[in-house]
């Protein structure tokens, strides 16, 4: 199962504690937020902001770590040292 | 080693620094949920090795996700749930640390590892081919899989097997009980850049540089 919707390498990937959200880390600097209770995987969220612009093959970290109650999710991030972002998934 | 011990209370966020092979340990009592973060110090996943300093930085937090702290470089968190396993499994990784140490003489690139979901076991991959499995459970030497011929660049680990992805793009399934490989669950043509396993086992989401 093949998740199109990155137009750039994708850097990291992050399931929820509970495996219904897949955070996706893309090299553009955006996380893209899946929900994965259907059979399809629905793109349900754009974050801008969180994570930084790096190249595939950088050492630094993108990847998303999820709090265990699945209400928000944080990144390492270069300019901020470490930033979260609260899953409003249901608002979008 | 000699391992020092502190008490730490838990209503504030305590700080454990390991500096090289030294180690403090908090003994604390849990009260309700408590999320702390093992962190590894370098760039993003990088263990700690001979040619570096390393430090290990530990964060308790009391059910609340406030009071990030700043000075943290990027990168890779993973959360924690119990308190206790994660002081027990940070003891024992920091006892790991000195065969670490010895075993990796000229470490040709960044290591990635990834815990097994019960703290049991750490699975280490790196630039030189060897993939390691080392038993909290147990003193003996970690367990040694050779695979020489590829540059592992990430590696997700369930209690049961591990899938490592490398960079000539497999991605490859290992059992845990016989620490041998199971599989090979997809071939992609550009490097594995990250893998991640579902909580329940049955997914395994894959990060490659192949964009159509």
């Amino acid at each position: 199962m093949y998740l199109r919707d990155q137009l750039r390498p994708v850097k990291a990937v992050s399931f929820d504690h509970s495996g219904a959200m897949l955070a996706v880390s893309c090299t553009d600097g955006v996380v893209y937020i899946y929900s994965l209770s259907s059979e399809e995987p629905q793109l349900v969220k754009r974050v801008d902001g969180l994570i930084s612009l790096l190249e595939s093959e950088a050492e630094a970290s993108a990847k998303v770590s999820w709090h265990p109650d699945g209400r928000a999710f944080g990144a390492p991030n270069a300019l901020n040292g470490k930033r979260a972002a609260r899953r409003d998934v249901s608002r979008c | 080693m000699e391992l020092g011990l502190r008490q730490v209370d838990v209503s504030e966020v305590a700080m454990g620094t390991v500096e090289s092979q030294e180690v403090g340990v908090s003994r604390i009592a849990p009260l309700g949920p408590l999320w702390h973060m093992p962190v590894l110090d370098g760039c993003g996943t990088r263990l700690p090795h001979a040619t570096r300093q390393s430090n290990i930085k530990v964060l308790a937090r009391c059910n609340t996700y406030e009071g990030f702290r700043n000075e943290i470089p990027e990168q890779k968190l993973s959360w924690r749930k119990d308190y206790v396993d994660v002081l027990l499994v940070r003891v024992r990784f920091s006892t790991n640390l000195q065969s670490i140490l010895t075993s990796f003489t000229d470490p040709p690139g960044p290591t990635f590892f990834s815990y097994t979901p019960n703290g049991r076991k750490l699975v280490t991959v790196g630039g030189n081919g060897a993939i390691r499995v080392f038993d909290h459970l147990s003193a003996d030497e970690p367990a040694i899989i050779d695979v020489s011929t590829e540059d592992h660049l990430a590696v997700a680990a369930r209690n049961e097997f591990f899938v490592v992805g490398s960079e000539d793009g497999s991605v490859t399934k290992y059992s845990l009980a016989t620490n041998a490989m199971e599989d090979v669950l997809v071939r992609c043509s550009l490097p594995i850049r990250d893998i991640a396993i579902s909580p329940d086992g049955q997914w395994c989401a894959v990060a490659s540089e192949y964009v159509d």
